[in-house]
């Protein structure tokens, strides 16, 4: 028996699940080779580590707030799992991407109180009180503009098909934009929901640039 | 001959004896009380039941998802269908016997409509761009890589299967019923499995 063949059933002889004439084979082919019987050592040591992981493990926060809002919703206050659910739909078609000047404006200015820039387009969310909130939508409306522009003058090269899914994709993150902005107004400062928008926000980002790498190898 | 002294004697002249031990029945009879009462809509019950078993339930989560955003999110989806489905818990098992296929169930289930949903938005071109990024196909060796972080870097199906094959001790006939492949798939799958996290442990 050659190691190729001898791997090829490794599985099967730490399972027990050989017959009696492959188990003979193999065993052999052990006695003989120093080099497989090391890879049946790391695989024992694999299975041996992976039945001792603990079993158990600490949620990094207490998940019983969230939990019980959804069992008995609080009068007045959105219910802020429903808005994750629905964030979840981009959440499988965005990935990780490059850091944005809008998602970075984010974090840097809600920690440094910077002032809402003049002379930049009317926000979107021009009504939530937070100004820091304000400054970042400015600077997402101008970064995703640059990337619409740029998918736009892509379109004519797409198929009828893809347009479909790249617009259905598109329509499904701005509803749930729009669901977190409605939420942050009636919920002005709103920590949870100020993230919650931020972190949209890139998702967005990130699908606009998987779209213009797409539409470029099309 | 009394009923106490027949039980004395069996104890002694039978060898050891299964006695479930008080503090057991103990528990069982506490756990029991709480289910009764968050089966009457009792959210405080509820909540006990929830501090018993939600590490137990956020490990597994934690290993199906790869992820530690979506075992959040699965961990509460676990326990707003176990309130959903208590009244069909008959207490003839623990509570946390129960909870653990539901677990699994709902674990998997998230996996199964995001590839859904993959596939609706985008019949005709390569879904691999839009991957969640933190399920990268292939691990790449890294010195005293822990094992939670190279599981999380296997394909998702690999990964399914290993979790519920080598950690939880599923049997590969239960986990082709809980994922829909076929048993020869889940072999597979633990195979490649095997192979991958052997290669990334690899130091």
């Amino acid at each position: 028996m050659i190691c190729t063949d001898a791997r090829g059933k490794l599985d099967d002889y730490e399972d027990g699940l050989l017959t009696e004439a492959e188990l003979h084979e193999v065993e052999l082919h052990l006695a003989a080779c120093a080099d497989c019987r090391a890879e049946v050592s790391r695989l024992r040591a694999l299975i041996r580590r992976a039945s001792s992981v603990p079993r158990e493990m600490d949620p990094p926060r207490d998940l019983w707030p969230d939990i019980v809002d959804r069992l008995a919703p609080r009068e007045g206050r959105p219910p802020v799992r429903r808005l994750r659910r629905f964030l979840a739909h981009p959440v499988a078609l965005a990935a990780a991407a490059a850091v944005f000047v809008a998602l970075a404006t984010v974090t840097v200015r809600r920690e440094t109180a910077a002032p809402t820039p003049t002379g930049a387009p009317a926000p979107i969310a021009a009504r939530a009180s937070d100004d820091h909130v304000q400054a970042a939508e400015v600077d997402y409306i101008r970064a995703t503009g640059q990337l619409m522009g740029a998918l736009d003058a892509r379109r004519g090269s797409l198929s009828p098909e893809t347009r479909n899914a790249v617009d259905e994709n598109l329509r499904v993150i701005d509803d749930a934009l729009k669901q977190v902005r409605d939420a942050l107004e009636e919920d002005p400062g709103n920590r949870q929901l100020t993230r919650m928008l931020a972190s949209t926000h890139q998702k967005k980002l990130d699908l606009l640039l998987r779209l213009l790498k797409l539409t470029a190898q099309i | 001959m009394a009923v106490g002294s027949m039980a004395l004697r069996d104890a002694t002249q039978s060898g050891p004896t299964r006695i479930p031990l008080p503090i057991d029945q103990e528990r069982r009879a506490r756990e029991r009380d709480l289910v009764r009462a968050a089966q009457d809509g009792d959210l405080v019950a509820f909540e006990a039941l929830y501090r018993d078993n939600v590490r137990r339930v956020f490990a597994l989560c934690f290993r199906l998802a790869g992820n530690p955003d979506l075992a959040e999110e699965l961990t509460q989806d676990v326990f707003v269908r176990a309130w959903q489905k208590l009244p069909s818990f008959r207490g003839e098992s623990a509570f946390s016997t129960w909870l653990h296929p539901l677990a699994v169930n709902v674990a998997l289930s998230e996996r199964r409509s995001r590839r859904r949903r993959l596939a609706r938005v985008m019949p005709t071109d390569d879904l691999t761009l839009f991957e969640d990024a933190d399920n990268t196909p292939t691990p790449a060796p890294e010195a005293g890589l822990d094992l939670d972080k190279a599981l999380a870097l296997l394909p998702d199906g690999a990964r399914a299967v290993f979790v519920l094959h080598e950690v939880e001790g599923y049997k590969h006939e239960e986990i082709a019923e809980m994922t829909g492949m076929a048993p020869g798939t889940s072999k597979a799958q633990l195979h490649r499995a095997r192979r991958l996290l052997r290669e990334a442990l690899a130091s």
